[in-house]
């Protein structure tokens, strides 16, 4: 008996020695707000997970809510949570009727899942501008909304190939401010200090396509090559060059353009196959193209569609060019008489 | 031991009994509110329109849509309901058939459901009177939501957005527009529905063996609308005289 109560203790000490080992190097997320707020009722009642990802956990539909406490206010988060179409039109973001006591609560969760940025730190680093730049970026959880490579969400524009398609000069101005800039955008004002955006806009105008992983590039060639009709090629070129973020997915259009009117949208490519001779179009894709500006007074536009032809080859370009085709109306392998 | 053994089954019986009356009387009350035309109309004696929309000999197979999401409630595939196509003579069910611009009493708006059932909307597609209050019901067991839009996918195109947790199996929205309402549940993107908002009485939604019956037309000459969620619409037009049968056929065609 006595040899068993001994074993026991040692039993119960080994035990609770794993857990703690456990709880020191385990999960980092571990009694943080995020935390809590995965283990929340809110959670487990409402399913916030099923859309949102928090502490790696989660699906893949609306931002990462990880930092949503740095970049939202209560009197955003209230006036989001109360009516997502009013303030986005189209989201995918439901209503979920919260009464006021539930929103209170959703907001305080919301609110607590903040980190404590450490921009001076890195910018005082003794390291390139763009390396900062980089830091910055994940600093500021900017994959939350944006894809850069294999990684973040699909909510604002991708940006894996934004040094191709803005100037440095747009890019400051823009994260300047982005409400400013254009009223009804998502994103919000993050205030970078003024060095911290030159070194993200540093950062941003080097990402030409590099932050697709080798592994993602040759899975890419693969799936490319492989038994693929030539418009699922062009689909696949589209996707990679992230040309729906200006015209939509499948080129449906519905992207606002801050190159015209405040209301006006980006046309849909529904029918470009039909409007340019393929020649004409390939020309227009491999060069940059600036829209006409329609005010000379005014500042050139700050949105052109980038110099594809120094990375795309002759047979991506037909690809895209099927692809393109492919968008006719009748899509469909039947139709009515 | 003879109680203990009745008890239930008379309990059971009783349960039955008032489902079936209340299932008797929904469906009472369900067709006299979905009657189009009221008597007068009736007396004047209309005709009717019928007809199917089917495939030639060769038809597509029922396609599959793989599932990537809460695959213990939803499986692992599901059949899609784009292309159901009878065997038997080849036709097309939820193909939407109405008369473009007729006029007629304006039907009177009840109550239509769209169930979710795992992750897959039911009926697909259905034609209802404008102002319908449609019950949306969800005993999945977790959060879908009811993105509804008209006419087309376009966000912006959306009418109305609503979370439906877990715990609420039933929400109400009025269909108060006449047009084609578009179903999608972000959560689950392979979910897909419609809903025909109708101002006239005049339609029908083609059944397994894709066949349509509209009737109590007046005598008259009509175009004749069939729409597909894939097919697009196409219209033909028919003469409908006093107490007989039009009959009409929309064939489909290989594309190109």
């Amino acid at each position: 008996m006595k040899r068993f109560l001994s074993l026991l203790t040692l039993l119960l000490f080994m035990t609770n020695w794993a857990y703690s080992q456990n709880n020191n190097t385990g999960d980092p997320w571990r009694g943080t707000p995020q935390e809590a707020f995965l283990n929340s009722e809110i959670v487990a009642t409402y399913q916030c997970t099923s859309c949102h990802t928090v502490t790696e956990r989660g699906g893949t539909v609306g931002p990462i809510l990880n930092q949503i406490g740095n970049r939202r206010d209560d009197v955003w988060l209230k006036r989001w949570l109360a009516d997502p179409q009013q303030v986005r039109p189209g989201t995918k973001m439901p209503n979920f009727d919260f009464n006021p006591q539930q929103l209170e609560t959703v907001v305080g969760y919301l609110r607590s899942m903040k980190k404590d940025l450490q921009t001076e730190e890195i910018l005082a680093k003794n390291i390139d501008l763009a390396q900062k730049g980089e830091l910055l970026f994940k600093e500021y959880d900017c994959s939350a909304c944006h894809r850069m490579g294999s990684e973040g969400r699909f909510v604002g524009p991708d940006l894996t190939w934004i040094g191709s398609r803005k100037t440095e000069a747009w890019e400051q101005v823009w994260l300047k401010d982005p409400p400013g800039f254009k009223p009804d955008t998502f994103m919000p004002n993050f205030h970078i200090p003024e060095k911290g955006i030159a070194a993200l806009t540093a950062y941003l105008h080097t990402q030409q396509g590099q932050a697709n992983s080798e592994s993602q590039q040759w899975e890419f060639r693969t799936n490319f090559f492989l038994g693929n009709t030539d418009h699922k090629r062009g689909e696949l070129v589209f996707k990679r060059f992230a040309c729906w973020s200006c015209h939509g997915e499948a080129g449906g259009g519905g992207v606002k353009n801050p190159n015209m009117a405040p209301d006006e949208l980006m046309p849909a490519l529904k029918k470009t196959a039909q409007n340019y001779k393929k020649n004409e179009l390939l020309a227009r894709l491999k060069n940059k193209t600036l829209p006409k500006s329609l005010d000379p007074r005014q500042p050139k536009p700050p949105f052109f569609c980038p110099d594809y032809g120094n990375h795309l080859d002759e047979s991506e370009f037909n690809d895209l060019y099927a692809y393109l085709e492919s968008f006719a109306p009748k899509k469909s392998k039947w139709r009515f008489k | 031991m003879y109680r203990k053994v009745l008890t239930p089954n008379f309990v059971s019986v009783l349960v039955f009994l008032v489902i079936v009356l209340v299932v008797a009387n929904v469906s009472i009350t369900g067709a006299k509110i979905y009657e189009p035309n009221n008597k007068t109309e009736a007396i004047v004696s209309g005709g009717t329109i019928t007809g199917s929309v089917r495939f030639p000999e060769e038809y597509p197979d029922r396609q599959k849509l793989t599932i990537t999401k809460d695959q213990a409630v939803c499986g692992a595939f599901q059949y899609s309901e784009l292309f159901v196509v009878s065997e038997e003579n080849h036709g097309l069910k939820n193909v939407v058939v109405s008369l473009l611009g007729a006029k007629g009493k304006k039907p009177e708006a009840g109550m239509a459901t769209l169930n979710q059932k795992k992750c897959q909307y039911v009926p697909h597609v259905q034609a209802v009177p404008v102002g319908t209050t449609l019950e949306i019901l969800n005993n999945d067991g977790l959060l879908h939501n009811v993105h509804g839009y008209l006419e087309s996918l376009d966000p912006q195109s959306t009418v109305f957005n609503k979370a439906q947790p877990k715990f609420l199996k039933k929400i109400k929205q009025t269909l108060d527009k006449p047009g084609t309402y578009y179903f999608k549940c972000d959560v689950h993107s392979h979910m897909s529905a419609y809903i025909a908002v109708m101002a006239h009485p005049f339609y029908d939604v083609t059944d397994a063996d894709g066949r349509f019956t509209i009737t109590n037309v007046r005598p008259g000459s009509y175009t004749v609308q069939a729409w597909h969620e894939e097919l697009g619409t196409l219209e033909k037009t028919v003469t409908v005289t006093s107490g007989k049968t039009a009959e009409i056929t929309f064939d489909i065609l290989p594309g190109e």
